[in-house]
């Protein structure tokens, strides 16, 4: 697996929350961290980001406010096929428990990793070797953590079971890649629905909780866990579930089939009417400089041109843009009020792809 | 020469479009067309829209539909802007008869532009636009009404000018047109 090839694993967009803050990548791997915006900086211990490289961006507790509040880091190893990532994903569950007695990653043959390695290193090498991986078989044993084969995100993983039956992702397997790193630790974390108060909560010792993780911003689990289902998609190559959806009132925007983003929009009545109910292909975004019926209220001129697939109709010209004049359109679907920052995102989206698909559909009321 | 040889001219002009960026000299090529070459853009558009309206085979629509938009763009649009600006200061009929026939085969277009811009010709030359409406079946002249009545609900300027709603509401009652206009844009 060439370095670019790698690279096109990740996601190139994370949660509004969250901020790709190192990357690298080479042949064979590519290793990312993500950051967690602090949504209370002033209040909230944050961490603060002292060493950057590799991939792997360290991060200290800071008594500062700091703009991050937690960093993650994710790593991708591919082998050349999927027997061999198989191999080295046991190896994380072989060689702690089986020392040098256990089978060598990477070979078809079942040869013992003590016999390759006293073949081919020097003596002094093979006892450092042989300490190490005894001196770790001791440790595992002592602290009472095993090591066990599950399911993480429907995905084949490696858990670290401590002591106290707590639970850790330490490696997943898809396909011929094995991805490892602490964000893969997201049951450790707590829920979104946990209850907190919220920041801007002055009484807070006069009511319990008023608030939840996931309504203040905080890092919680359910959204570590879809960043990291993000990411097994691509590597699964089934990263297409964007689409877009018009309901007659509001455009929304669907990512891996959860609401990503919503616009108030319209479409009709003049002309022939509303935009006909079906499937469209969005394509061919550009900025409009030359059609006041196409700015938002900022100025800001832009459109798509939108495709029928669903049959035929004689209608032409449909596109989305900013709704721009008094308010409706002749079919186009008109974007209400500021519109740059789904500009930006269909932008940044056209970057990495051709189209998206644009499902319309409207409510009976909608039809009345 | 019938539409599908002018398709044929379209499909080699569209490939080499495609692979350019929008040269800023075409628009002003275009703008400094006769009103000949821009009669000729808009009988070709005409043409090609009805075939277009007529097309059975879903995969032959698409292509079709395709080429018919990029020709709106890149040629149609130019062309359509400088008749305006022509027949805004000069009472050529001609001229005026192939706009008005293009609006009517065009009411399956939802450019907004189409519309906004000849309510703006209207308010400017209305004697010229009502005398060529004449012309047309009462089909075309309603046609041409939803056209000034969805500028004048989609224009900020129309929608504010009091005088232009006037002479819509007389227009269509010197031309004894009734339309469903959208709620809201009915003008009183």
């Amino acid at each position: 697996m060439t370095k670019e090839e790698m690279e096109k694993l990740l996601p190139s967009n994370w949660p509004a929350k969250w901020e790709e803050v190192d990357r690298y990548a080479k042949d064979g791997q590519v290793a990312l961290s993500l950051a967690h915006i602090n949504p209370d900086p002033e209040n909230e211990p944050g961490v603060s980001i002292i060493k950057q490289g590799f991939g792997i961006a360290v991060a200290m507790p800071s008594l500062k406010p700091e703009k991050f509040d937690f960093v993650g880091h994710i790593n991708i190893v591919g082998y050349s096929d999927k027997q061999t990532a198989k191999q080295f994903f046991e190896s994380y569950q072989t060689i702690p428990t089986q020392g040098l007695s256990a089978p060598t990653p990477g070979t078809s043959m079942n040869i013992p990793l003590g016999d390759l390695v006293k073949a081919f290193a020097p003596q002094e090498m093979i006892k450092e070797f042989e300490s190490v991986l005894e001196k770790g078989k001791k440790e595992l044993a002592q602290s009472g953590a095993k090591i066990e084969k599950g399911k993480y995100l429907g995905e084949e993983a490696l858990f670290v079971i401590g002591g106290n039956n707590e639970k850790v992702v330490e490696a997943v397997l898809i396909d011929k890649f094995i991805i490892s790193g602490n964000l893969l630790m997201s049951d450790g974390l707590d829920p979104g629905n946990k209850k907190i108060h919220a920041i801007k909560c002055k009484k807070r010792s006069e009511h319990p909780p008023c608030s939840t993780l996931e309504a203040e911003g905080f890092v919680y689990r359910e959204e570590v866990e879809e960043i990291n289902r993000s990411i097994f998609l691509k590597i699964q190559g089934k990263d297409m579930p964007e689409y877009l959806v018009f309901d007659g009132q509001k455009l929304l925007w669907y990512r891996n089939d959860k609401l990503f983003g919503s616009w108030e929009a319209i479409s009709g009545p003049y002309g022939k009417g509303p935009l006909p109910p079906g499937e469209y292909r969005v394509c061919n975004l550009r900025r409009r400089f030359d059609n006041r019926g196409m700015f938002d209220p900022d100025g800001f001129g832009w459109c798509t041109d939108l495709k029928y697939l669903s049959g035929k109709t004689d209608r032409t010209d449909l596109e989305i843009h900013p709704d721009g004049g008094i308010g409706g359109t002749k079919g186009c679907v008109g974007i209400k009020g500021n519109t740059r920052d789904l500009y930006e995102l269909l932008k940044a989206y056209f970057g990495q792809k051709n189209e998206i698909l644009l499902n319309v559909k409207y409510s009976e009321e909608e039809k009345k | 020469m019938n539409w599908k040889t002018m398709l044929l001219c379209l499909i080699f002009a569209s490939t080499v479009s495609y692979g350019f960026e929008w040269d800023p000299d075409y628009d002003t090529a275009i703008s400094s067309g006769t009103q000949a070459d821009i009669i000729r853009i808009f009988k070709f558009a005409v043409e090609f829209n009805e075939s277009n309206k007529k097309m059975e085979r879903p995969g032959a629509y698409h292509e079709v539909s395709e080429l018919l938009e990029l020709y709106h763009g890149l040629i149609l649009m130019p062309a359509y802007r400088q008749c305006v600006q022509i027949l805004s200061r000069e009472d050529d009929e001609n001229l005026a008869k192939e706009m008005l026939k293009l609006l009517v085969s065009y009411e399956n277009s939802a450019d907004e532009e189409l519309s906004t811009r000849f309510g703006h010709l209207y308010r400017s030359n209305p004697g010229l636009i009502e005398k060529c409406m004449r012309s047309f079946d009462r089909r075309g002249q309603k046609e041409l009404i939803i056209h000034l009545e969805s500028a004048w609900g989609l224009d900020k300027d129309l929608h504010q000018d009091e005088v232009y709603k006037q002479k819509v509401q007389k227009l269509k009652i010197r031309l004894k047109i009734k339309t469903a206009a959208p709620i809201g844009t009915t003008i009183k």
